[in-house]
This record gives structure tokens, C-alpha cells and sequence, in this order.
């Protein structure tokens, strides 16, 4: 299992349309992958879970990734956070 | 008959009712065959991923093609099924009540949080167990793709569903008891450009009745009579042309060569997408209180910064007003002290608030002053009654200023500080507080109803809110007048009245400097004034101020706007 903390950079937070395109993103792989913020850990390919963790602009979360293709998961779920 | 509602999407329509009944059967009672429900339930969420990812792939609207990307993803969720397999061998109950089940929990979820954005989407969660839940009875849905005549789209609470299409173009307009301007139902009919009037009851309308919508002014008319009806035919007419008109739209220039500032109000997150799509001059009014609401704790200096400084670097050095926090006993906050009051806009609010907590307000002044650095930006206090509050304030800026130069943290020296002209008192003495300020804002929604007593929520007394008042236009005129001996400063207003075609006229002949509008008005006021001869127009004015009633000054404007404006009228 990986990790890494990264501050959230899209504008309008992990709501709606990037949650939904995020999960997108994490559906292309076959590793688990989990969201936290604070307390809260999300799974990144069930878009309701993202979407009650309140991600917004500047929160720090970590991407936990865990499989096969963790390196490349990791990898392309940090671009697209803090793009 | 008239009814009166919540504008929502711009425009005009005309097309028979259809009211939409969105009532599902009872959720079934007893105790099921799993087996057979859990394949029932499965074939209910397939059928309805296919549905969506048939819109998706016909969607060239980019709004309507996310939101049904978000409520396909809801729906391929990985637990989803086995959750439901769950609920269902468990309860041994009917396929529909562990659907239900299911989402009532998730639904749950998103409106118990602290956040009003999310707390909407849980109606999108709504809208996506209505369409499981119609494919497991099996009931057809309403397919605006075989619409044959322009209708009108009548319902209780109007799911965001009926408009994931691309066969809009029998669809004249969304009429719903429920849902306001951030539901997503009043997001898709805003981008869409389908004009839509909220809070409306369906039993006022009949259904195939002939209805006419007006989502410029936020009402439904039914019952139409021959002549109205070619009446409205003509109206909209106008209304396609001039729309098409104003897509060439980019400044605010009178027929003689004067230019005006027609900027935008903003206040949401989702704005900042648009920002550049629009040929505005300025953000007028910024309303922070978006970034105060959603949260349980104050929000800190560096998240406000980054905000102010995302949306002022998107500008391109037009000029942005931030005002501070206005928020009173109308608006809960967990973490402000502001009691629930009899009169929560004549309370505890706004300024008063924040003069009081200093720390808390130098907070929100210090992230402005920082994002001052990025672009051009100026502070609006709101709610200033007295010279007293403006020195108070200033006083506090002032250590903010202090602070920052202690931390080595760059920012605007001299950045331009103003107030809102909303209270009469501010109004009448405006050429005292002139001199404390670079500029004023007039903010007419409240301005009209604090002089004329008036509470624009009581249908009783609508009429007397009249920005036409003399008593109205007499403070508006002082408040623009005290600005004119100054060169460095000017005068704005942000309210509706700035967007209002006939409260252009005035306004253009009374010298104001700034039109500050919603953003899908900017183009539509720059192509007012633009028809406009300044020098005319202000001596029609002239002759306007010696008249007594609002009624004559209306009159007179009407004249006016059908001889300049012409076919745009």
C-alpha cells in the first residue's frame, strides 16, 4: 500500500462534476482507493462517498492506494487533485 | 390569471401546460421472493445506467452532460448492488422498498451536512431514486423526445431528469412549486436558457391549458385571452431578437459616446467558470457570505485569500468589490452569535456584526488586502448607517494593514475603499460620507425596501415597492450627486433596478458610473445604454425629478424606452 498527502487544488473543491470525473479516474484501476480528510475516509470510485467528505479548495487530504497498479493510480489521482 | 413566483431562468415562453405528475405508486407492503426482487432491482439500475449513458452520449451541453455523468456514477458505484442484495435478504422485503431503503440512507447523508451545495445535491439523489424506482414499476417516464407541439412543463417538484435531452427545442419553459436558483433543476434551465419561474402550486394550472411564462419578471399567466396571446406572440418575438443582438454586445457606449461600467454580481463558486465567457467590466458586488455559510468554523484567512485571489487573477486587472460579510438573524451560522430576531433586516447584521468582532472581521480584511496584491481589487462595507461605523471600520483596516506589513506579506497600499448605500439615512447624507470613501454602491433591493417600509416577501403590498417611488428616486439622485465634485471617485449600484431597462434610462441620466448586474444580465444592460443618448437622456430626466407619483414617472419612462429602445422594447 502507498500513500500521499496532497492539498486539494481544484477550485471548486471534490464536489459534484470533479468528484464525478474523479471517479472516473480511480474506475480505471484495479486497486482500492480511499480519500481521508480528518476522520473521514472515502472510497474514491463511489461518488456519494466523495461527495459527503466535503473536499474543498486547500484541504489537505491523502490518497491511499492499494493493488496491482497502485503506482500509476496514485500517480494519476495526484494530478488530477492538484492540478 | 396571474401567478406570481420565484424568477429563475431568463426568458419568455409560450406553450400549453403540461403538467408532469411525478407520484410513484406506494412502496410495496409484505415479504417478498428475494431472489426474484434482487434480479428486479438489478435489472431496475441497468436499465437505468443505459438510460444515462444514452443522454450522455447526445449531450453537447456541458452542464447537462456532467450531472448525468454524476448520477451514472452514483448508479455503477461498486457497493451499490450488493448493499441492495443486502437489504433486500435481510428484510425480505419488495425490491422498491430496499431501493428506497438505499437511497433514503445516502440522501440522509448529503443533508445533514453543513454545506447548503451538497445539501442540493442531495436532491440530484432524489431525482436518480425516482428513475430507479419508475423502472422497477415499470412506468414510463416523460421522453421529451416525442414532443410534438411547445409545452410548457408544469410540476410540484420538477426533476432535473425531464431535461436530459438534447430535443429541447419544444420545451418553452419549467414551471415547479419547489426547487430554487442553485437547485439543479434551476442551474440546467439557467445554462440551458429555458425560462423558468419557481414556486408556483400546480393546481392553479390546468393541464393543455395555454400558459404564458415570463422568467425576466418571475411570473405565469393562464387563461389567455386572443388579443394577450398576440400580444405575448409579439413579445417574444422581440425578446429572439434581441438576443440575438446581444451576442455582438462588448461595451456600454451611448449613441453621443459615453462610456459606463456594466459589471457583474458574483457570489458562488460556480461563477468563476463564466467569468471570462462574459463581456464584463468588473465584478460590482463579490458577496462573501457563500464562503461563511457552508462551514461549521470560521473560515481562515488563507482559505478566503485564495478564493478572492483565484477569482481577481481571472479578471485581468478589472476592478473587484469584495463586500465584507453580510449576514444577520435571517442566516444561521454555527459558529456567529447572532440570535433569531423578530426583524433580522433591521437587526443585528452585517457591519454592526463585524464591528463588534474585531478579530473576526480584521481576519476577513487582512485575505482581502492579501488578494489586493494579485489584482484590482477594493472593500465594501455594507449596511453603514453613520459616519461613525465608516471611521470604526477604517479603524480596523487599518491595523490590518499594520499587521500585514509586521508579517512582510505584499498588498495594495492604497486600495480603494467604499460603502453600500442602503439605508436611507446613508442616502441623505451622502455628500458628508463622500469624503470618508472612494466610492458608493447603491444597493437598491434594500434601499427601496427600507424608504418605502415595504417587505418584498408580503404579496399583499408588492406594489408599493417601487424603485419609481419619488421618495426612492430623490435618494438615489443625492447619492449620485455628492460623488460628482470628486474626479478620483464614482458611484455604482448593485441591485435589480441597475438591469431594469427602464431603471437604465433613469440611471443614465442621473449620472451613475457603475451598473453592477447578475452575470446573464451584463449583455443585455451594455445594450441598453447603448441605444441611449446620454445628453437627451439626462434632460428627460431632469423633467421626470418635478413629478409626483411613481405612476407618471413609469409613464413617462415607457414613452421614452418605446422611442429609444424600439424594437427591443
Amino acid at each position: 500500500m502507498i500513500s500521499k498527502k496532497v492539498v486539494v487544488k481544484k477550485e471548486s473543491g471534490l464536489h459534484a462534476r470533479p468528484g464525478s470525473e474523479l471517479v472516473d479516474l480511480a474506475m480505471e484501476f484495479k486497486s482500492d482507493i480511499f480519500l481521508l480528510k480528518g476522520n473521514n475516509r472515502v472510497n474514491a470510485k463511489e461518488v456519494l462517498e466523495i461527495l459527503s467528505a466535503d473536499i474543498n479548495f486547500n484541504d489537505e487530504i491523502t490518497i491511499e492506494v492499494n493493488g496491482e497498479d497502485e503506482k500509476e493510480a496514485l500517480k494519476t489521482l495526484e494530478e488530477y487533485i492538484t492540478k | 390569471m396571474k401567478l406570481l413566483g420565484i424568477k429563475v431562468g431568463n426568458g419568455l415562453g409560450l406553450g400549453k401546460a403540461l403538467i408532469i405528475d411525478t407520484k410513484l405508486p406506494e412502496l410495496t407492503k409484505g415479504t417478498a421472493d428475494s431472489k426474484k426482487e434482487i434480479k428486479k432491482v438489478f435489472k431496475a439500475i441497468d436499465e437505468s445506467i443505459i438510460d444515462y449513458e444514452d443522454i450522455i452520449k447526445v449531450l453537447k451541453d456541458d452542464d447537462l452532460k456532467s450531472l448525468t455523468e454524476f448520477n451514472k456514477n452514483v448508479l455503477i458505484s461498486p457497493s451499490i448492488k450488493t448493499e441492495l442484495e443486502k437489504i433486500i435478504n435481510e428484510q425480505q422485503c419488495y425490491g422498491d422498498v430496499a431501493i428506497d431503503i438505499y437511497f433514503a440512507n445516502k440522501i440522509k447523508q448529503l443533508e445533514n451536512l453543513d454545506n447548503n451545495y451538497l445539501k442540493e445535491r442531495a436532491k440530484d439523489v432524489k431525482d436518480i431514486r425516482h428513475k430507479v424506482l419508475a423502472k422497477y414499476y415499470g412506468i414510463k417516464e416523460f421522453n421529451p423526445n416525442l414532443l410534438k407541439e411547445d409545452v410548457i412543463l408544469v410540476s410540484n417538484e420538477m426533476t432535473a431528469n425531464v431535461l436530459l435531452t438534447d430535443n429541447l427545442e419544444h420545451i418553452k419553459g419549467v414551471v415547479s412549486l419547489l426547487g430554487g436558483k442553485t437547485s439543479h433543476i434551476g442551474i440546467l434551465t439557467t445554462s440551458l436558457g429555458i425560462p423558468s419561474v419557481f414556486g408556483i402550486e400546480v393546481k392553479n394550472i390546468s393541464n393543455d391549458d395555454l400558459i404564458f411564462i415570463d422568467g425576466n419578471k418571475g411570473f405565469v399567466k393562464t387563461n389567455l385571452k386572443e388579443d394577450e396571446i398576440k400580444k405575448i406572440k409579439e413579445k417574444i418575438k422581440i425578446e429572439i431578437e434581441l438576443n440575438k443582438e446581444l451576442d455582438n454586445v462588448k461595451e456600454a457606449k451611448t449613441l453621443d459616446g459615453y462610456k459606463f461600467e456594466v459589471s457583474a454580481n458574483a457570489g458562488d463558486l460556480t461563477e468563476l467558470e463564466k467569468i471570462n465567457s462574459i463581456p464584463l467590466d468588473g465584478v460590482g458586488l463579490f458577496r462573501t457570505e457563500f464562503l461563511y455559510l457552508n462551514k461549521t468554523t470560521p473560515p481562515t484567512e488563507d482559505y478566503l485569500f485564495e478564493v478572492y485571489k483565484s477569482f481577481v487573477t481571472k479578471l485581468d486587472n478589472k476592478l473587484m468589490i469584495i463586500r465584507t460579510l453580510d449576514i444577520g438573524g435571517d442566516k444561521k451560522c454555527p459558529y456567529i452569535d447572532i440570535k433569531e430576531e423578530a426583524n433580522p433586516f433591521l437587526g443585528y447584521r452585517a457591519i454592526r456584526y463585524c464591528l463588534d468582532h474585531k478579530d473576526f472581521f480584521k481576519t476577513s480584511l487582512k485575505a482581502i488586502l492579501r488578494a489586493s496584491a494579485f489584482g484590482n481589487i477594493a472593500i465594501m462595507y455594507p449596511m453603514i448607517s453613520s459616519k461613525e461605523e465608516i471611521s470604526k471600520a477604517n479603524e480596523i483596516l487599518e491595523e490590518a494593514k499594520q499587521e500585514l506589513i509586521k508579517e512582510k506579506i505584499k498588498f495594495k497600499k492604497d486600495i480603494k475603499v467604499g460603502i453600500m448605500v442602503e439605508i436611507p439615512a446613508t442616502a441623505v447624507i451622502a455628500d458628508m460620507l463622500i469624503e470618508e470613501v472612494d466610492f458608493f454602491s447603491i444597493g437598491t433591493n434594500d434601499l427601496v425596501q427600507y424608504t418605502t417600509a415595504v417587505d418584498r416577501g408580503n404579496t399583499q403590498i408588492t406594489s408599493l415597492y417601487n424603485w419609481f417611488n419619488p421618495g426612492v428616486i430623490r435618494l438615489i439622485k443625492n447619492t449620485i450627486d455628492a460623488t460628482k465634485e470628486y474626479d478620483d471617485k464614482f458611484v455604482g449600484m448593485c441591485g435589480e433596478m441597475a438591469a431594469d431597462p427602464l431603471g437604465i434610462i433613469l440611471l443614465v441620466g442621473l449620472g451613475l458610473d457603475e451598473f453592477s448586474v447578475n452575470m446573464n444580465m451584463v449583455k443585455r444592460t451594455k445594450k441598453y445604454i447603448s441605444l441611449l443618448n446620454k445628453e437627451e437622456t439626462t434632460k428627460f430626466v431632469e423633467s421626470l425629478l418635478t413629478l409626483t407619483t411613481a405612476k407618471e414617472i413609469e409613464d413617462k419612462l415607457n414613452k421614452y424606452a418605446k422611442e429609444n429602445y424600439g424594437k427591443f422594447y
